[in-house]
Parts: structure tokens; C-alpha cells; sequence
């Protein structure tokens, strides 16, 4: 069905990547929602994603399903708005950053899933994000982060660790 | 029914999260207005940039043309320049500047 859409799409029907957008919107929107936090700035940048998928809908290459593809621009935006909030943002609230962080004491780490995500670095949240919350495989995950297979499950690894050890569970793989 | 408890919070923090709806109507129809806007844009620049173009080889040519334009009455100088611009002016503007 989507291979069918996405080959109308190629050819230029806007009315077919209008039904790609509607069916795949919710997955890439939870996806970014995850990675950014601010509801709003995610929904821009899912609206980019999709804007830059028509733009490169010659791009997308045989087997590799719409949403994988999607979900790939989409984590490259967020790392792109990443990098230029950091570059933006002042070293004051760099600095508040870093003080909440190493004044919480041990015993009050419990956070809520939202703020514990927050603390891991972006490729761990998107791996997170992909493969335990949303259920993509490894194989998927890699190819929406552009990295190997290896990287993607070192990265769950590190990821799951830190979250289990800030949320104060149990660490389900061990 | 999952065991993982990381899994399990996952579940629970997608429940409370702000629901994104199956079918968004308001978001597929500012993505397609978002790329015809886009699509618009490129189509205008391509037409500034070819008109700019026809204008910068108008240019060059016009000491070649008016010394062959030398040679010929002022007649034949005016069909001559009616002559190259009729065809230019219908491919910029019917034929919507493929370039």
C-alpha cells in the first residue's frame, strides 16, 4: 500500500504523499516529541521532515519503507536544532544546567521518564526511543540513525543503564 | 503483555503524554500547503534567474547583433530583434522555463 502511494508520490501526486503524511504523521510526531520535549518545536520539525521528504522523495531506495525513511530526516533535523540551539543558548543556562544536575542528591533521582530521557545524549534517546518505545528492530533503528548495527545496540545498552539507574528500576537485560 | 519495566513506562508515559492523533487532518494540510509554498518559491527563482540569464546573453549579444544589424536597413534591423525576442518571451512565459 505504501510502496504503491510512495511510487505516485515519486511521480508527483501531491494527493498520494497527502495520504503518506496522514498515515505516518503520528509515529514520526511521537518520534520527535520523544527527542525534543517541546510538543510544538517537534511538530515543526516533523512538518520539515515531511516537506524535505518530498523534496527527496528520488532518495528513498528500494525496500527501505516510508516511515523508516521519514523518521531518518526527521532525526537528522533534531540533531541539526540541536546544534544550533547549543550554539545559541548562553553559557549562563549552560552553567544552571550543569548545577541542577550535580546538586540533585543520590537519593532523589527519581525522575520522571521525560526528564531522565533528557539527560541522555541524543543518540541514546532516538535509539531508546526507537527500538524500546516504538518497537522498530535494530535493523530499522540503524538505518533511521545512519549508524551500524553494533553502534545502535551499544547505544540501547548505555542507554537502558542509565535510564533503569535513573528511574530506580530494574534493568530488564540484566 | 510486555515485562519490561522500562517498556511498561514507556506505556504509561505515551498515556499521558498529549495525545498526536491517527489522522490529523490540520497537520497533513499545512505539510502539502507548506511544500506548494515551497514549490512556488523555487518556481519564482527559476524564473527571476533564467530572466536574469536571457537578459545577461541579450547583452553580450547586442554589439554582435547591432554590427550585423550594421549591414542591414533599419527594416530589417527591427524584424530581426522582433525575431529573437518573440521566441525568448514564449519560452520564458508559456512554456514555464524549464531550464
Amino acid at each position: 500500500m505504501s510502496e504503491a502511494l510512495c511510487e505516485r508520490a515519486r511521480k508527483g501526486s501531491s494527493q498520494a504523499f497527502a495520504q503518506l503524511v496522514s498515515e505516518h504523521q503520528q509515529a514520526v510526531r511521537l518520534f520527535l516529541r520523544r527527542l525534543v520535549s517541546v510538543p510544538e518545536d517537534a511538530d515543526d520539525l516533523a512538518q520539515e521532515s515531511f516537506v524535505t521528504a518530498w523534496q527527496k522523495l528520488d532518495a528513498l531506495e528500494q525496500g527501505v519503507s516510508f516511515r523508516t525513511f521519514v523518521c531518518g530526516i526527521a532525526y537528522r533535523k533534531a540533531l541539526n536544532a540541536r546544534r544550533k540551539w547549543q550554539r545559541h543558548s548562553t553559557r549562563d543556562t549552560q552553567w544552571f544546567g550543569l548545577q541542577t544536575q550535580s546538586e540533585r542528591p543520590a537519593h532523589e533521582t527519581r525522575l520522571s521518564l521525560e526528564a531522565a530521557l533528557g539527560q541522555l545524549p541524543l543518540e541514546q534517546r532516538a535509539a531508546i526511543c526507537l527500538c524500546v518505545a516504538e518497537n522498530h528492530s535494530h535493523t530499522e533503528a540503524a538505518a533511521i540513525l545512519g549508524l551500524p548495527i553494533g553502534t545502535v545496540k551499544s547505544h540501547i545498552k548505555r542507554g537502558r543503564e542509565r535510564l533503569c539507574e535513573l528511574l530506580g528500576v530494574a534493568d530488564h537485560d540484566h | 503483555m510486555t515485562t519490561d519495566p522500562l517498556k511498561v513506562m514507556f506505556e504509561a508515559d505515551a498515556a499521558q503524554r498529549a495525545k498526536v492523533p491517527a489522522r490529523d487532518p490540520a497537520f497533513q494540510i499545512r505539510v502539502i500547503e507548506a511544500i506548494q509554498h515551497r514549490d512556488y518559491r523555487v518556481r519564482q527563482l527559476r524564473l527571476l534567474t533564467g530572466g536574469i540569464l536571457a537578459c545577461i546573453i541579450m547583452a553580450l549579444l547586442a554589439p554582435y547583433l547591432s554590427s550585423v544589424g550594421d549591414y542591414f536597413n533599419h527594416d530589417t534591423l527591427t524584424s530581426l530583434g522582433v525575431m529573437v525576442t518573440l521566441p525568448a518571451f514564449i519560452l520564458l512565459f508559456r512554456k514555464g522555463l524549464k531550464l
